[in-house]
This record gives C-alpha cells, structure tokens and sequence, in this order.
C-alpha cells in the first residue's frame, strides 16, 4: 500500500481519495482552499451520457454514470443519496430547427449503437416531457441515464466517506513541488506553511487540481497543458419544480468539442432540489479573466426565455462563473506521467468533472493496484502530451542536493 | 421646484438644456459647447448593452453622500446622473416620505416626519439645490431606479458620441444598468458614464437569536424607515434593544410618535465612549444630539438599560414577548436576571453594514472597518482604487451621515474636476490651498475620529453565538438553523461562509446573505475554530431583475 | 383615504405610503409563508434588503412590500412558499 498524496478536495480529488482509500493505501488530501472551492463550486453538478460521442470520454462516462448510482445506492459506500441531492432525473436535449433535428437524431443514433440508452421524442411529445417547454419544436431526444448531484456537497460526502476508511483530509496546504530521490522517483510532496516549506511523504502524489493542473503539474516537475475555459451560471429565485429534467438545445455538443476561442453559447436549463432554476452555458477562453460580461448575461437570459417562455417573469438572482479545465484535445488527463515516477494526474475534465470523477478515481486506483481498467486507459495517458524522455524545465535556482531535487515555485 | 416623480422625462432618455457657456470659473464646459447635461445615446459600444444615457458623472445612491456628491458635481461643471432606488433623495438618514399626487387624501406631510429628523436645515438646503440642478438640465435623477448590475466598458470601446467636440470629452469608462417602474411593468435603464461616485450606504447588521423570525421582531432601521418614510408606528409597545446610539435615535422617534417604550437594552457599557474626549469634542453634534435623546427617554421614564441584551423573542405566529437579560463583565448573560416584556414590535440593531456590492463588482480594494467588515479604501480625495471610481459616505466607513455630507461634496467635486481638461498639476495646486477644500478634510477626520471611537465603544457583543439554540435560524431566506451551519464545520470543516453556504445554504436565498453573511461566517469560524475573515462578497447581480427584461434586447 | 386590497379586504393608504407600511399600520404583521417550514413573515429589515416581506402585487408575486408605493388601484394578495406555485409541474 501506498502513501499518496491528493492535491486538490475537488470532485475529482475527492474521488480519487475515495476510491484510493478504499483501496487501503494511506491516503492525504489536500487543498490550498476549501472542499469544493474551485470549479466545482460553480458548475450545475451534471452526470451526463447525452452530450458525449461515441469515443473514450462516453466510456468513461458511462462506467461513472453507473458508479454514481451504486455510490447512492449502496450502503456500503459511504456516501448517501441524501448527501448528494443525487436525482437521476435524465436529460431532454431539443432541437429548434429541422436541420438541427436532423443532426441530432444522427448523434443520438451514433450513440445508441454505442450503447447509451435513449429516446426520440417527436415535437408533439415534448410538452409530455416538459410542459413549460416552448411549443413548435421539431423534436428531441430523451436521455433516462442523464443524472444530477449538488456538486459541492457530493464532493464532501466523498471526502467523509474518504476519512471513514483512513484518509486525511487537509485544507489551506499550498503544495510547492516534490522531493525525489536520487532515482527521480517522488518520496514527498512539499508545501507553503507559516515562512518555510514542510513535506509530507508520499510515493504517489496524483494532481487533482481542476483549473490549476496546469500549474500544480509544473511545481511537481510534470507539465501537462490544462487551460481554462471561462462559464457563466445564471441562478433564478426559488421556484417549485418547473422543469424536470436537464433541458438543452442540439448545439450544446458542438460548443463543448469547439475550439474557438471566442463566445459560444447554448441554451441549457434546469432545476435543483434546492428550487433554483440553472441557466447556462458559456465558453470563452479569456484566461482567469474573472469579470463578469453582461452581455454573455442577458444572451443566456434571452435564449433561456425563448426555451422556457414562462422564465420572463421570473427573477434572476444569483449569477456565477467558473473555469473549466480543458486540454487541447478535449480528454481529460488521468494516469501516471512518465517523466516524474510517482507523479499522476487526475485533471482537464473541463465541464464534465462531476460526471467523471468516480470514473476517474475508479481507473487511478485500478491502474495504480494493476489492475485491469474497464476503459481503455491510454487515451488518457499524460504520455500523449509529448516526448516523454525530453528533459523537464528546472527552476532557475532551486537547490541541488544530492539526493534531493526540489521542483517548483519557490520550494 | 419639487423633486422629479419616479418617471424620467418624457423621451425616458434625460434632459437636455441650453448650451452652456461654462461656469462663472472660465472652465470650459464638459462635453463642449453644443449640448448640456446628459444626453441620450444609441452607442453601439462593442458589446455593451447600448441606449443609454451618457453623462460625465454617475452617481449611485441619494443618501447624504450620494446627494452631496450630485450637489458638488454638478456645481463643479459636471453633466450628473443620480440613480436612486427610492422616490425621494435622502436615503436612509433623511429618510422622507415618497411625494403623493395633489389629488390625493390624506398624503403623508413632510411636516409630519420633521419631528424625527436630525440636521433637516442641510438636508432641504441640498435637496434644494438638486432641484435646481435638475431643472437647469445638469442632473437627471433617476428616482426609484435599482441598480442591478454595472461594469467597466470595453475600453477604446467605439461610440458615437453624440455631442460635439467629442476630443474633448473622454469616452464613458462604465455602464450602469438599473431597473424601475411598477411590478409587471419594469423597464431597463442604461446610463454610461465616464466617472462613478458611488455612495450605495449601509443596512442593519443583525445577529440572529431565538425568535427572531417572528412577524413583529424588526430591524431598528426598519422600524425608523415606517416612521420616516411612512409616517408609521411599527408598533404599540416596542422594546428596543441591541447596541450602538441608533438605539436611541429610535426609541426617540417612537415615542415622539406616541408608541410606548417599555425598555431601550443596551448591550454594550459605552462609558469608555465619553472618555474619548478628542473626538468627542470634534463632534459636539453629535453629543447634542445625544443628549436630545436621553431627555426623551427621561421625559417618557423610558429605562436605557446598558448591559443588557435580548436573549429570545417569543409568540405564536407573532411576536408576543421578549426576554432580555443582564450580560456579566465577559459578556456571559446573567439568567438569574432575565425579564419578560410584552411587546408587540422589537427593534434590534447592532451597527451596520457597509454595502460593497458595486464597488467590489468594480475591482474596488477593500480594507476591513473596526467589526471585520469590508469597507472601501480611498484617498483623500475619496478615489478607490479603480480610475475613475469614488466612494463616499458609509461604504468607506460607518460614519454616520454628517461626515457621509463632506465626503460626498468631496468626491463629487474631484469627480466633476478630473473630466474637465486642466492639467493635474493645476488642480492639486489650487486644491491644496482651497480654503473650503481643506475644511472639508478637517471635517472629514474629525468624523472618522468619531467613528472609529463609536465603533470602540459599541462592539459586536461577544457571546452571541452562545446564545443560539441548534434550531435557531441563521439564514431567514433559506430556513437555515444554527445547528445546521455547526454540523457542516465540524463534519467537512466549512470555516466560512462560502463554505458553509455550498454545503448548507445560507445565503442561497434572495437576500444573497446580506443578512445573515455576517453571522454564518462568525459561527462557521468559530465551530470550526479559526478565525472569522469576512471577506467581501462578490454579488453579480446586486438586486433580482426579471430574466425577460435583461434579456429583452438579445 | 384611499385603499387597496388585501386578500379581498380594503386596506386603507395614506399615498406615499408603501404596501408595507399600510398592511403594518392596518395591524397585518404577517402575508406570506415560507417555503420549506410554513412560517409566517412580514417586515423585518424595512429597506428592501432582507426580502423577507414578499407579497404579490397585481398578480406578480415576490414584490417587497417595504419598496411598493401603494396605489388605490393594486390587488394585493399574501403567498406561500416560493410564490409561484402555479407554475409546478
């Protein structure tokens, strides 16, 4: 068994501590924040199947949608429906045009063929599904295995039933870099406390850092290019149930795989158990750019009402933005990196964190157990970024002892 | 001329007046010479909600600072907005009734409220001068408008900048968005501006304990807007109870008002106060002003109990009785001591709060005032830390409304001066040696001494948490308990209250933790065993708006 | 002096006045409940802060009742919970 350290007390973190501890390795999450403090605070806390096309992602995400069933329905897990606000409540996507229809009927097909369940629903039979759905739509598609969580408590339900089979959980820890030994093979994670610099032992140390992977990734020596991209959630006042499942319009799929750098947007709407109606959803690469645009505000506003007539009288209230991590080629990043033995990463999940993170925990522990993973693990693979015998970056100035190399900001 | 009614006027788009040849000072007017005050404009700012107003100063909140800085801003030269969330100018302090048609029976009197007012002689000389103002097309007030939302505009943004000599005239740096008009029938109003004052005050602070959601328990602002706004008596017998001399000021009014006090409960022993001779002296005000209310309470044989604090509300479905208790010299309460009162409204305060939400959706830096809340830092000459940005009156510091008159006048001065096209060097030099420049700055720490003394002397009393029973609710909105902010501190360690509030609620609701945000963070802390930070609260959207209205234009 | 309707009950108003205020002077402490425990509310902060005075104002609910000036032609009607329930599906 394994000491490991987990930076990051976000889903995925959260995850991976879990999975791991149960796996009975010694396990110590850690956060330079709070639970749930970075994206995972400002997400709608989706599981989805629906807007995913056959390929690597689907699978990961289809053994995660089944682990966020046995999490809430086994009570051996820990972790509790109730913990969670887990409603398995499926996903509506619309089209509002028939060549939209046209396109997403030959996704869903795609899909179907590998294997997610769902439904085409004619224009007729939207109003079944949704009654406050604007009519004269084409058509959709109905998706049952589409599930939600309130992501923020989930990842602390993770994080309890973590500590209930030994692991640690440590929050305000900064981690700085990593010892290694003379081999080059981690032996500690180093972090900021008071003035100076303390370490935990560690032989795994897994980036679950979200948005941050990518600077987390090269303060321990392993670089990986995680960006983020900027989201706005727009919160309504409290309403009874008005909308049943997650509702979104066919583009959504081609935003999250787009690359431009510009705004996109796509109509995305539903509800919480906490009564709330979430409107989103944005995608700018703007950097850490924390402004909000209003602009972006009323676009989602407007599309929300066109989708959901009855929403224009009602209030908006909150407003909230996030960071998606995402890689250039849109997979995430989760498996050992080649380059610092004992470094894994856990990250890039951009807007599909909460989806995949019991996925994502499941297959870090599979692989660092060897055993064999339900998914492909090497589209994954950090290895894919690069040449993994290429020398890594060396701070300027950082010391050299022998048998001690410190990496990264200011160890 | 009376102040304007809640419409703008007619075109809905501001007032244009004659061309101005420039002040009697030989500056030359703002914008150039073709146009006066603020004009509409189709700007087609990359982007940007356009059709707005444009004008050189906009100023957010008609209260002391906010009305002073409208003054100022406007005598300076300064085409002004002033947006407002109530029918009349005076905010919270000046709180008066809203103006009724002529037609109408019975309409509530200024007269009527004059009784309770403090200082009414500045007020009406600047609500004069406003008017004034207004209608020589300087200031448009744009009464009854509730600032949603604003950002800074893209800058270099491109405008079709209506006036002349637009070389002049730098382009607006920030859009205000607010909303007015009847429920169901709101509509949107843009204003571009190219410097903010911003004056936006304080509300009630509140602490929570047993009871206190039930219909009659009252925040003492609350209780001083019916009667200065409303011509109402929340109540027939009220006790009063908290800490800080607002008490007083209310219990006043009440009973100058004809309500029966049975007990005004100090919480804090606020003799340390009067041994801060300094800024006593600099305040003599103030200490009159004091001195009126101990006169009313001994008139009326009203006990100003100091140590004393309420230790539940009890009732029905309404408030019935309140328990209050004497606190020992740690703050622990004596129950051995404690009273029922039979009281139909209690009015509870504990100081106020700052209320940041613009400023800091700005970039605004922050410091923290002497209970850990955030408050604006700015200059002398009441600049934030954002070009383009002032801050005056409460939102810098609690500081009661006099000293809210002077920064205001400040602010809007600076702000009006910046825009004009003199050179930096010129105005400093000529500031510096402004005679009624530097008494204002005199008058200005004289009142920052006062407040900081005040604050000393009225701390948030310690203990409170203490006092609250697991289903005690900390959270109005949300119906969140004591016990349930406890439960996440210790069970996933939620230190703070944005912590606390993703695990629990509080604050999820429609008042966006402004009333309870204070509270949460203290007890999440404090279960958790760390410190209380209080960091300022980003609110996006600073007032709930109809999602069809913002959208409208997309 | 002019009135609005409360729940079918005139409510007398001095113009100026606010819905709020009327219902306080007109002894009505209490017109709406909440939506996860029932219970009762009215004025509490007085200044549009708090949101705890919510009432619905010719049809559109979750109007501050402390902000609303009051008018001889409004229908004013007390809530429950989230003032929209019929909207639920």
């Amino acid at each position: 068994m394994a000491r490991v350290v987990v930076i990051g007390a976000g889903i995925v973190g959260a995850a991976c501590g879990y999975f791991l501890a149960r796996d009975g390795h010694h396990v110590t999450v850690v956060d330079r924040g709070t639970i749930g403090g970075g994206t995972t605070g400002r997400g709608e806390g989706n599981i989805l199947v629906s807007d995913k096309p056959p390929g690597p992602e689907l699978e990961l995400a289809r053994w995660s949608g089944a682990l966020w069933h046995a999490l809430g329905a086994d009570p051996g897990s820990g972790v509790s429906t109730d913990d969670l606000e887990w409603q398995p409540k499926g996903g509506l996507v619309v089209a509002t045009g028939a060549e939209a229809l046209a396109g997403l009927m030959a996704f869903a097909e795609r899909q179907a063929s590998a294997g997610v369940e769902c439904a085409p629903v004619g224009g007729d039979d939207l109003a079944g599904y949704e009654p406050h759905l604007v009519p004269g739509l084409p058509g959709g598609v109905f998706y049952p295995a589409d599930q939600q969580v309130q992501p923020v408590r989930a990842a602390a339900a993770l994080l309890r039933a973590a500590r209930a089979f030994g692991a640690t959980v440590r929050c305000d820890v900064e981690v700085t870099g990593v010892r290694v030994d003379s081999g080059g093979a981690v032996r500690a994670v180093r972090y900021r406390s008071g003035d100076g610099v303390r370490e935990i032992p560690a032989e795994v140390v897994i980036n679950a850092a979200g948005t941050w992977g990518g600077e987390v990734s090269t303060r321990l020596g392993a670089p990986i290019p995680v960006l983020p991209r900027r989201g706005f959630i727009l919160v309504t006042e409290p309403l009874p149930q008005v909308v049943r499942h997650k509702v979104y319009t066919a583009d959504y799929v081609a935003n999250v795989a787009s690359g431009d750098a510009g705004l996109e947007t796509s109509v995305v709407v539903e509800g919480t158990q906490g009564g709330t109606v979430l409107i989103g959803a944005s995608r700018e690469r703007v950097g850490f750019d924390h402004a909000v645009r209003y602009q972006v505000v009323r676009l989602l506003a407007a599309q929300a009402v066109r989708l959901f007539p009855m929403l224009a009288g009602v209030s908006l209230m909150r407003v909230y933005r996030g960071f998606r991590p995402y890689c250039p080629d849109h997979l995430p990043v989760i498996g050992p990196d080649p380059r610092v033995p004992g470094v894994w990463h856990a990250c890039g999940h951009e807007g599909a964190g909460i989806g995949l993170a019991p996925a994502t925990g499941a297959l870090i522990a599979d692989l660092l157990a060897g055993r064999a993973t339900r998914v492909t693990p090497e589209p994954f693979s950090p290895a894919r970024f690069g040449d993994p015998s290429a020398p890594t970056p060396r701070v300027p100035g950082a010391p050299r002892d022998a048998g001690t190399v410190a990496w990264g900001a200011s160890a | 001329m009376a102040t304007l009614p809640c419409e703008p006027d007619a075109s809905g788009l501001g007032l244009r007046g004659p061309a101005l040849g420039g002040p009697a000072l030989g500056r030359p007017a703002l914008g150039g010479p073709e146009a006066s005050g603020s004009v509409p404009s189709a700007m087609a700012v990359g982007g940007v909600h356009a059709e707005g107003i444009v004008t050189d100063v906009a100023v957010v909140g008609a209260g002391p600072a906010g009305l002073a800085a409208a003054v100022a801003a406007a005598a300076a030269g300064a085409a002004v907005v002033l947006i407002d969330s109530e029918p009349v100018v005076g905010g919270q302090f000046w709180r008066h009734p809203a103006p009724a048609p002529v037609s109408g029976i019975g309409p509530l009197r200024e007269a009527e409220v004059a009784g309770v007012h403090h200082n009414l002689r500045r007020y009406r000389s600047l609500r004069r001068r406003l008017a004034g103002h207004v209608a020589a097309g300087t200031v448009t007030h744009l009464a009854g408008h509730e600032v949603w939302a604003l950002e800074p505009l893209p800058t270099g943004g491109a405008g079709c900048d209506a006036r002349g000599d637009a070389e002049e005239a730098p382009e607006p740096r920030f859009a205000v968005y607010a909303t007015a008009g009847a429920p169901g029938a709101r509509r949107e109003t843009t204003v571009h501006a190219r410097s903010l004052v911003l004056a936006t005050g304080a509300y009630d602070l509140q602490l929570p304990f047993p009871g206190w959601d039930l219909p009659g328990v009252m925040t003492a602002g609350g209780v001083q807007s019916l009667l200065k706004g409303h011509a109402v008596l929340a109540g027939r017998r009220v006790v009063v109870a908290g800490t800080g001399p607002f008490l007083l000021s209310v219990a006043s009014g009440l009973l100058r008002s004809g309500a029966t006090v049975p007990g005004v409960f100090e919480a804090a022993r606020p003799t340390r106060w009067l041994r801060e001779v300094r800024a006593v002296g600099a305040a003599a005000g103030k200490l009159a002003e004091g001195l009126g209310y101990a006169r009313d309470l001994a008139l009326h044989r009203v006990r100003y109990r100091t140590g004393w604090t309420v230790l539940r509300a009890s009732g029905e479905d309404r408030l019935q009785t309140v328990t209050v208790v004497p606190l020992d010299s740690a703050g622990h309460p004596v129950t051995a001591g404690s009273r029922s009162i039979a009281a139909d409204v209690l009015a509870v305060g504990w100081g106020f709060v700052p209320q940041l939400e613009l400023p800091v959706a700005l970039g605004c830096g922050t410091t923290q005032d002497p209970h850990g809340l955030p408050v604006v830092v700015v200059d002398s000459e009441q600049r934030s830390s954002v070009p383009g940005v002032f801050a005056a009156g409460e939102i810098c510091g609690v500081g009661g409304a006099a000293m809210a008159v002077v920064e205001g006048e400040i602010a809007g001065t600076t702000a009006a001066e910046e825009l004009t096209t003199r050179t930096g060097a010129d105005r400093l030099a000529e500031r510096a040696i402004d005679p009624r420049r530097v008494h204002l700055l005199h008058r200005r720490d004289a009142w920052r001494a006062f407040a900081g003394a005040l604050a000393r002397a009225y701390p948030v009393p310690a203990g409170w948490i203490d006092r609250l029973d697991g289903d005690t609710l900390v959270c109005r909105c949300e119906e969140v308990t004591a016990g349930a902010i406890r439960a996440v501190a210790i069970r996933d360690g939620a230190a703070d209250a944005r912590s606390a509030k993703l695990l629990a609620r509080p604050g999820m609701g429609w008042c966006q933790g402004r009333v309870c945000g204070y509270a949460t963070e203290c007890l999440a802390a404090r279960t958790a065993g760390t410190t209380p930070r209080h960091p300022p609260t980003e609110r996006p959207i600073a007032a709930p708006v109809p999602l069809g209205l913002i959208g409208a234009e997309c | 002096m002019s009135s609005f309707t409360f729940d079918g009950t005139p409510v007398e108003f001095r113009p100026g006045q606010s819905i709020g205020a009327a219902l306080i002077a007109a002894g009505i402490r209490s017109w709406r409940t909440t939506r996860i425990a029932g219970r009762p509310r009215g004025v509490f902060c007085g200044i549009g802060i708090c949101f705890d005075c919510l009432v619905r104002v010719d049809g559109s609910p979750n109007q501050r009742a402390c902000r609303v000036i009051a008018d001889e032609a409004m229908t004013v009607t007390s809530q429950e919970g989230t003032g929209h329930g019929d909207l639920a599906v």
